[in-house]
């Protein structure tokens, strides 16, 4: 353990919480899980668990925006492509 | 992905400007109108809505004013827009004693567990009875 306490991680709730609003994905509720934990983990003293907690958090939040966004592209190439379809 | 890592200081005002344009966005277009709209994967492969479906419409809305057609489109963002708004002024706009005293309530474990329960049942109960 060490004995300078490090500064708190950035918990990541906001980016989690936005992720289940805006993308739609489940993965929203894995990241919201994780950045809860960070807190606890911190204030339980295990300092690497609740960076490596804070780093999750922030990993799942991107997959499901990623996800989120890559699915608007495809989307919109395939509307794209049916609208080109129609009018041709 | 370059942005999102870049220092908390430069963060806060890609945020604010990524927020502007949104807002900016939703305040022109109408969700309902416009099909390039950015549709909700969840409900275009499964069929039913996820949660924060008709976030769009309800922004939408609000920023017109027309608070009960908001309310409507969805529910869950009577409870979840406060909640979020109130953690990105806490992290954001607040600091020390009062910026931990705000957060040991929102980011407790039954706050956050109660928002992930109720985001759950409010998916399953709005795909039940349709709302």
């Amino acid at each position: 353990m060490e004995q300078n306490a490090p500064l708190k991680p950035d918990n990541n709730m906001i980016l989690a919480i936005f992720t289940t609003l805006c993308c739609c994905l489940p993965l929203g509720i894995v990241a919201i899980i994780k950045a809860s934990n960070v807190n606890n983990l911190y204030m339980m003293k295990q300092y690497d668990a609740a960076i490596q907690a804070s780093a999750d958090a922030k990993k799942w939040s991107l997959i499901g925006i990623g996800l989120g966004v890559v699915f608007q592209v495809i989307y919109i190439i395939f509307y794209g492509a049916a609208v080109f379809a129609s009018l041709s | 992905m370059a942005l999102l890592s870049l220092h908390h200081f430069h963060n806060r005002y890609v945020f604010v400007l990524f927020g502007i344009i949104v807002f900016a966005c939703l305040y022109f277009l109408d969700p309902l109108q416009y099909t390039f709209m950015p549709k909700c994967p969840f409900k275009l492969l499964t069929g039913y809505s996820c949660g924060g479906c008709g976030f769009q419409r309800c922004v939408h809305a609000l920023l017109h004013g027309n608070f009960i057609q908001a309310i409507k489109f969805n529910l869950f963002l009577c409870y979840a827009f406060p909640y979020l708004l109130v953690l990105i002024i806490n992290k954001y706009l607040l600091k020390g004693k009062t910026s931990a005293f705000v957060a040991s309530i929102v980011e407790h474990k039954i706050s956050v567990l109660f928002y992930v329960c109720a985001y759950l049942s409010w998916t399953i109960i709005r795909n039940i009875y349709n709302i």
